[in-house]
């Protein structure tokens, strides 16, 4: 299976420090995991805006992990919030979730590989 | 004997700033001239003027990493008053010690709600020399920005309690209100991808826009586009 991220473009974007990377990743996975438990409330509460604003800010976090393939699923996410289509929103969170958690394991493992 | 020693002090978070026991120890008969690392657990607008009042040298926020305290540490004794600090949580100012290469360092107000990307920003910004004050929220740079000056202010959109566009409003607002006209250029970090989201910023009174993820290269060149002819250092556009 293909990595969820890309490793070289990441070592360069923290240059190659992986003390700084370490830390980050383990930022995802306490403040990613929070956002993502903060999405879910919103999509079950059907508060749209709430989850546009919760994706958009999950979004932002992912992305500085060179990870394309979850920052599309937080966008569409977002952009399902924004629209008001509590359905969509729902549907594209629960493919979120894996993904970020999939991602989360991965970043973990290759520090772990690189310490 | 070499007698220098560094004074470290807590600064509780419930009591603020611990402004009396640092005078008092610039007061003491053997301690008084010694250097000061601050380590503290917030951080306000004006704590910087105060650190430099009381003759601080460095100062760090909890929980401050044990390679940057050393760090900190070994350049205040090698008599430099300036040094590399850590973010914190709610506003905290950090300086650094290189200078670029091609410009005098900038005093850089981030204003970004996610720790996350607050950490990302602040490494490619101090490993340039710049100086950056960070804002948790928009109220927060607001108040800072109307506490001391900045070259450049870096501006998240969507943050707890005031988002970016109405900081920026703000900001706008007050200049105008001010004796001696000035203009902070201010710029726009968003993972938006909107249509219209450019425009959006422009209106409110930002003068550039870079795209999350930051990336070191499209920041500077954005930073050096705002600090054009015309602005205090205008030639600091090369500081990549």
């Amino acid at each position: 299976m293909a990595q969820l991220f890309d490793e070289s473009e990441l070592m360069e974007r923290v240059d190659n420090d992986l003390e700084f990377l370490a830390d980050t990743v383990q930022m995802l996975e306490t403040d990613g995991r929070a956002l993502m438990l903060e999405l879910k409330t919103a999509v079950a509460s059907g508060d749209a805006p709430a989850v546009g604003r919760t994706a958009h800010a999950l979004k932002g976090m992912v992305s500085n992990f060179c990870s394309p393939a979850v920052q599309t699923l937080a966008l569409e996410v977002e952009k399902a919030g924004k629209a008001g289509d509590e359905a969509g929103a729902a549907a594209a969170s629960e493919k979120l979730e894996p993904g970020l958690e999939a991602l989360v394991v991965e970043l973990a493992a290759f520090v772990r590989s690189r310490s | 004997m070499d007698r220098r020693r560094i004074v470290r002090l807590l600064a509780a978070r419930s009591c603020c700033f611990k402004a009396d026991l640092i005078a008092a120890v610039r007061r003491h008969e053997v301690f008084g001239n010694l250097p000061t690392v601050l380590l503290t657990s917030s951080a306000s607008p004006g704590d910087q003027k105060r650190c430099e009042e009381l003759g601080i040298a460095a100062r760090l926020l909890k929980p401050a990493k044990q390679s940057l305290l050393l760090d900190n540490i070994m350049r205040v004794m090698a008599g430099k008053s300036r040094a590399r600090a850590t973010a914190g949580p709610e506003a905290a100012t950090t300086a650094a010690t290189e200078t670029p290469a091609n410009g005098a360092p900038l005093r850089v107000l981030l204003a970004e709600d996610n720790p996350v990307n607050v950490k990302f920003a602040l490494k490619i910004l101090e490993r340039a020399g710049h100086t950056v004050t960070h804002a948790l929220n928009g109220k927060l740079a607001v108040d800072l920005w109307s506490a001391q000056p900045f070259d450049v202010v870096l501006m998240d959109i969507q943050m707890p309690e005031m988002d970016g566009l109405d900081a920026t409003r703000a900001i706008r607002a007050l200049e105008k209100g001010r004796d001696r006209h000035t203009h902070t250029p201010i710029i726009a970090m968003t993972a938006n991808a909107m249509t219209g989201d450019r425009e959006m910023c422009i209106d409110a009174g930002m003068d550039g826009y870079v795209a999350k993820p930051v990336k070191k290269e499209l920041l500077f060149a954005e930073v050096g586009r705002v600090l054009g002819d015309g602005v205090k250092g205008g030639a600091r556009g090369a500081v990549v």
